[in-house]
């Protein structure tokens, strides 16, 4: 197998590194930048230390500080509008995946007329943006360092993906102090979405040894951290392992994607409006004992990450079962909620598959499954 | 209401009905998966009585849909053992059209060996007509017969030499719209070989006095939806290099990606890929008086066909194609196009598949019995082709049988069939294509070259050659593929022409549901005539050569080729 090795930004890390963005923005020759955040970084006041910062390496700023979770395609073209207007020459995004997904989404559109939904999916022929940096201020997403954003198609009304170097971060900032603040249960989802991001792109269809070692790495970190961070939100080592962790689990899936569990996790998410790192955790371990059937190796592999160790005799389907009871566990650890326990229906969620089958991540699936066989998945997860 | 003819060759009979009403709302491929099925014996002997031949027009024809007219042949292929639908442009299916007739259906052998035209005329009555004077004349002075005969505007559906001697690599030609040139071909599986063993030379179909007229679900919605998608279409061919060049466009990025076939698909590369790329092409036909942009049915707005001439401005072919280029080309080491055009003319003119004889040629050339590139000798084997020598009855037989009568290692075959102009390690989602379409090796199956992440990665290659092979089930039911690929962001608007015309839903998964049902009848067709798993995989060495070109193997575990069709 050919493969390919890529590394797509540059990341400046560890605690207080957030403080650079000012001095950086100048040095890649911003003037005016597009400051993108959501209200409930103004709030907890990271925004305004970011946006003084700036302003103090004499960067004007034009602010955006209403991004919505899972960012629609209308507030995208709205935001790229206002950028144009600005002639801003920069774009700085902090928060967690829907500012960093929603700087993407403007960036695709400086320089080409919307709408955005035509530019779905991977493209390398569209006109370059500007200089982004990216600050995470949660350990999940991992959009800091990928190549794509995930946008909501409001006149689909489904999720779908814009990818290309159009997306690509010039910077990453990636400063675990931000992340003190993080609430237990945000703390819990957005670290099961880092755990989703590194298992799954260990059973796709694009796996290489860069994005297994990375995603190994993150994996390891996770089991052993997560639930530190979650009961202790204060302690700084959690944090730094964990926005560590998300960053690693980022990298590998800019190199192997993710698959069919973020198909299930967008269509769930669009349908029951559910944090994204929720929705993808909810059918994970039924999504990875499915990949073992040509994945085993990996399977394997994952499980030893959990510190099990596998029978050398083991055949798939015991693998498979493995990974699923192991996952399935530590989701619960750390109190993620089953869909009968969120008060989903059982039909509605079931009707969800033919969703799932015409998403964008289904294509990188390890082998193809119908329908039906997501239907049985997600019916095996609803209450497990 | 559309008719069809039901030619019955031992009694000699032409017989003109109402078409079938589970075939009414079909056309093309859908057509004849469903036709075949229910029709012609899975087991049968492919040059026996049982089997049949149905030629027939798509969903749309008759309409003003932009290349509606394409015509579909299908049968059990002699080549393949398997169902086959093999389809083309040219005049035919407009002149059917014209006529009102939906289809044709070729039934039995003759008793007494012998080769009769089914002849439709001007007034609308199809005869069987004596053909005996045309044995062994080839289709092109055939069809300036015809024209001579029953004028510039009839349409010739015809074989040569190879389709009247059963050779498995026989196509059957169709003329071109205006020139007239016998160029179109219904290539691949032989099927012209069925032809002649019904002693059918050919089916000439005169413009009628009066024309058909369509009858409609919703008249004034048709022709609202219909502008439209003809307009998303005319837009999308204006920056559409199969347009403003030609399919030979496609050479300067095979070529560039090692997705080329060179020497026999050993995958190397080929340095010369520019000498017969689009420019060369382009220089070509400006030095010969040649031209491009040339429609080969009426109506079309993607005029992707040419007209070719020696340096001296003599005619050499036309529908010149990026196949024709590749496998007679690069893969037998040869860059020079006017020979290449030459090697096209007398395929067309005896009426054997471009791609299977040039395949044939190419595992000659690997197996020593000729050098690699070496044209006159090339020539010298299409003449022992045109002449049936022994050895040319042997290509006739297709790549296989000559790769495994000269002991060649590397035999690029799928089901029997050889591979179009793509290396299955390069582009793996077409070697996928390749590996499980029930038509065997067939580009037209389904390319993805282009459309997944990377060609020659595993990365989303089942998942494309998956969707592709479904939506080639109904493009090739309704239009050709060159057409459908700029329809392809206005799909819904095909179940809105499906409704004005037939009536019903006007639901896009109508049109997907037909794609799905045409390939799951097509692989139930060839289950029931003994394939099995085994039948959907490329040949070995794909799996265990590397390509030198890039270094790449064709890696797809069978697992992904098992469930590709799980619906």
């Amino acid at each position: 197998m050919i493969t390919n090795y890529d590394v797509f930004v540059p990341a400046l890390m560890g605690s207080g590194a957030s403080l650079r963005v000012g001095m950086k923005a100048r040095a890649l020759g911003c003037r005016k930048v597009l400051v993108v955040h959501d209200q409930g970084l103004k709030d907890v006041g990271i925004a305004d230390i970011i946006i003084e910062n700036i302003q103090a390496a004499g960067i004007e700023t034009v602010v955006f500080g209403n991004v919505l979770a899972d960012p629609p395609d209308i507030l995208v073209e709205e935001v790229a509008e206002l950028a144009r207007n600005e002639k801003i020459d920069g774009i700085v995004a902090v928060g967690g995946g829907s500012s960093i997904d929603t700087a993407k989404g403007v960036n695709t559109l400086i320089n080409n007329p919307p709408p955005i939904l035509q530019y779905f999916g991977y493209r390398t022929d569209l006109k370059p943006g500007v200089p982004m940096i990216f600050i995470p201020t949660t350990s999940g997403t991992g959009s800091e360092v990928t190549n794509m954003a995930v946008i909501s198609c409001t006149s689909r009304g489904n999720k779908d993906s814009v990818m290309g170097p159009h997306c690509l971060g010039t910077l990453a900032l990636i400063d675990p102090d931000l992340t003190l603040g993080l609430p237990a249960k945000m703390t819990a989802a957005t670290g099961i979405d880092a755990l989703a991001h590194a298992v799954e792109c260990m059973t796709g269809g694009q796996v290489n040894p860069l994005s297994d070692a990375l995603a190994k790495e993150a994996i390891r970190d996770i089991v052993k951290w997560l639930p530190i961070a979650y009961k202790d939100g204060s302690n700084l080592e959690a944090r730094e392992k964990m926005i560590n962790a998300s960053m690693f689990a980022g990298m590998a899936f800019s190199n192997a994607l993710v698959h069919l569990g973020h198909s299930i996790g967008h269509s769930l998410g669009a349908t029951f409006h559910i944090p994204h790192g929720l929705a993808c955790a909810l059918v994970l371990p039924e999504v990875i004992e499915y990949s073992a059937k040509s994945e085993w190796k990996n399977v394997a592999m994952i499980c030893e990450c959990f510190g099990e160790k596998v029978q050398e005799d083991a055949t798939w389907e015991e693998i498979g079962a493995l990974a699923n009871k192991l996952l399935r566990e530590f989701i619960k650890s750390v109190d993620i909620p089953n869909m009968k326990e969120l008060g989903f229906d059982l039909e509605k969620v079931i009707a969800i598959a033919p969703m799932v089958t015409g998403d964008a991540g289904f294509a990188i699936a390890p082998y193809r499954i119908t329908a039906a066989k997501v239907a049985s998945m997600l019916q095996a997860a609803f209450d497990a | 209401m559309w008719s069809k003819l039901t030619v019955n060759m031992k009694k000699l009979t032409v017989t003109k009905d109402k078409i079938e009403e589970d075939l009414a709302e079909l056309g093309g491929r859908s057509l004849i998966a469903q036709y075949m099925i229910k029709r012609i014996p899975p087991q049968c002997d492919p040059l026996g009585s049982q089997n049949r031949v149905v030629i027939c027009t798509g969903l749309f024809a008759g309409t003003k849909l932009t290349t509606a007219h394409r015509l579909s042949i299908g049968s059990k292929s002699p080549l393949t053992g398997g169902i086959k639908e093999s389809n083309s442009g040219g005049n035919a299916a407009y002149q059917m059209a014209n006529q009102g007739i939906k289809m044709i259906e070729v039934l039995d052998v003759p008793e007494e060996s012998g080769l009769w035209i089914l002849h439709i005329g001007a007034d609308g009555n199809a005869t069987l007509k004596d053909a005996a004077i045309y044995k062994g004349v080839n289709n092109y002075e055939f069809a300036e017969a015809m024209k001579e005969t029953y004028g510039d505007n009839c349409a010739v559906i015809s074989i040569g030499c190879a389709g009247e001697r059963l050779y498995k690599n026989a196509s059957i030609q169709i003329t071109e719209f205006k020139s007239g040139h016998p160029s179109r071909a219904a290539a691949r599986g032989g099927i012209a070989a069925v032809l002649g063993s019904k002693g059918l030379k050919a089916v000439v179909i005169e413009e009628p006095s009066e024309k058909f007229k369509v009858t409609y679900a919703d008249e004034t919605k048709f022709k609202e939806v219909c502008l439209q998608l003809n307009k998303v279409i005319a837009e999308g061919a204006k920056t559409d290099p199969f347009s403003i060049i030609g399919t030979v466009a496609t050479t300067d990025i095979s070529g560039a990606s090692g997705i080329l076939p060179v020497d026999n698909f050993s995958g190397k590369f080929f340095g010369d890929y520019e000498k017969v790329g689009a420019q060369a092409f382009l220089d070509k036909l400006k030095s010969g008086g040649g031209k491009n942009k040339i429609s080969c049915q009426p109506g079309c707005v993607v005029h992707c066909s040419n007209c070719y001439n020696d340096p001296n401005g003599n005619y050499i072919t036309s529908g010149f194609e990026y196949e024709t280029i590749a496998l007679f080309g690069p893969n037998c080491h040869i860059s020079d196009l006017d020979a290449i055009a030459r090697m096209d003319r007398l395929c067309d003119d005896i009426g054997v598949d471009t791609m299977e004889t040039a395949n044939s040629i190419a595992v000659c050339m690997d197996a020593g019995k000729i050098e690699w590139g070496d044209i006159p000798a090339v020539m010298g084997l299409l003449n022992e082709l045109k002449e049936g020598t022994e050895f040319g009855n042997l290509l006739g037989q297709g790549c296989e049988a000559v790769g495994l009568h000269l002991g060649c290692k590397r035999i690029p075959v799928v089901k029997h069939q050889s591979m179009a102009g793509y290396d299955p390690r390069n582009t793996k989602g077409t070697g996928i294509t390749y590996a499980t379409s029930p038509m065997g090796a067939d580009h037209t199956a389904g390319l993805t070259m282009g459309r997944a992440f990377d060609d020659a990665g595993r990365t989303g290659q089942a998942y494309a050659s998956g969707k592709l092979q479904v939506a080639m089930c109904f493009a090739d039911s309704m239009m050709c593929l060159f057409a459908f690929a700029h329809a392809v962001p206005v799909l819904p608007l095909l179940g809105e022409l499906m409704a004005a015309l037939y009536g019903g839903t006007s639901d896009f998964t109508r049109v997907a549901t037909m794609g799905v049902t045409t390939l799951l009848t097509e692989r139930g067709y060839n289950q029931m005539a003994g394939m099995t798993a085994k039948d959907d995989r490329l040949p070995e060495f794909f799996y265990t050569d590397r390509s030198p070109a890039t270094g790449s193997v064709f890696d797809i575990n069978d697992l992904e080729l098992e469930v590709l069709f799980d619906f």
